[in-house]
């Protein structure tokens, strides 16, 4: 009793000598204890190697997937081109606000080598804001369109557009479970002026399709959740 | 007593397992989409918690073609259809269960078009890849099937 009085006595006069070291010192063997009891809990927030592999194993399929989709939706449509645009930021400004971007990840189309050089940079969404507004004029319930080129009112995708030959394209939206914007799924057509009536197929069956991609990408993220 | 079971076991089997016939009275509607369509075959399939297996099919045939099938390592064009939560256009070797690539394949359905029924699914194969206005009368087949089973 009287060694546990006189080590209370040496750490109290060890406070009163220099406070601030001393509660520095008690919070940091707080701290290391905290740390020791919940290594087990903490290390489950450390990727495993076997995790890490069998994300990669699985983002492998979710892209087979989505390209042979893609493929096979472009020679049916007989459609030049079809991407899927993915939001993004990535980039700050000196305030820390948010740049807004997309960039194109998946593509299948006969672009030359030369056309997909910059076809994967990122662009910021503004540069497709009236597109963006015409998708999104109910944003509970985001629809798919149709455009002539020649229509568009967004100068940049526009000038895309007419570089690599297209007359015609169709958009429809991507979002998550929770109809959160996630992105878009574009097919791009030579001709100018198709029939209304093919139009009226390619959006109906283009909207399924983008249900189904929106469907791949998101099986990605709830197997990466419930890891 | 072997015999009894056996009778029983028969029965049993004949009752629970869809035959052919169950299906026949949408077979005119699948011989009209493939005359109109120019399609290769058309075909409906059965879809079940376990199982999945074509219970009637017009045009080109093929020995053991309406094996019932495991669904493990399902179907990469059933799970497509799942979360479109509509129809698939898809190319014969995009199909990811084997048995039904290498049907397709060898029976010349190069391109497949699939709408989803109550039942499971409604199809048609293609020696070339079909206009698009096919897959608008894909979804009226399925609709009809509906109705009629």
């Amino acid at each position: 009793m009287e060694k546990l009085n006189e080590t209370f006595h040496g750490l109290f006069s060890k406070f009163q000598e220099n406070p601030f070291t001393f509660t520095l010192f008690v919070i940091l063997c707080l701290f290391s204890y905290v740390i020791y009891t919940q290594v087990d809990t903490l290390e489950q927030y450390i990727p495993t190697p076997e995790y890490e592999s069998a994300q990669f194993e699985a983002s492998l399929t979710r892209d087979e997937q989505i390209n042979a989709s893609l493929e096979d939706s472009r020679v049916f449509y007989d459609a030049a081109g079809v991407t899927i645009g993915q939001f993004h930021n990535g980039q700050y400004d000196l305030t820390r606000l948010p740049f807004t971007k997309v960039s194109i990840t998946y593509y299948t189309g006969d672009l030359s080598q030369e056309q997909t050089i910059n076809l994967y940079n990122a662009r910021p969404i503004s540069t497709m804001n009236n597109i963006m507004l015409d998708m999104w004029k109910d944003k509970e319930k985001p629809q798919c369109i149709a455009k002539a080129t020649s229509q568009l009112r967004d100068i940049g995708y526009k000038n895309r557009m007419e570089s690599i030959g297209i007359g015609f394209v169709t958009l429809c939206p991507l979002t998550n479970i929770r109809n959160y914007p996630i992105g878009y799924l574009s097919v791009g057509y030579r001709e100018s002026d198709p029939d209304p009536e093919k139009i009226d197929i390619l959006l109906d069956y283009q909207r399924t399709l983008s249900a189904r991609i929106a469907g791949y990408l998101q099986e990605g993220a709830i197997r990466e959740n419930s890891n | 007593m072997k015999t009894v079971t056996s009778i029983l076991a028969i029965i049993f089997l004949t009752s629970c397992t869809p035959t052919r016939y169950d299906y026949e009275s949408v077979q005119p509607l699948l011989q009209e989409y493939r005359t109109e369509q120019g399609a290769e075959s058309v075909f409906l399939n059965r879809i079940t918690e376990h199982h999945t297996q074509i219970v009637l099919s017009v045009g080109n045939e093929r020995e053991g073609m309406y094996t019932k099938m495991p669904n493990y390592g399902q179907n990469n064009l059933i799970e497509a259809m799942r979360l479109g939560n509509g129809c698939v256009a898809a190319s014969a070797e995009h199909i990811s269960t084997d048995f039904y690539r290498e049907l397709a394949l060898e029976l010349k359905l190069n391109f497949l078009i699939l709408c989803p029924t109550e039942i499971g699914y409604v199809g048609a194969g293609f020696e070339e890849v079909p206009p698009v206005q096919a897959l608008a009368k894909m979804e009226d087949l399925a609709g009809e099937i509906d109705e009629n089973l």
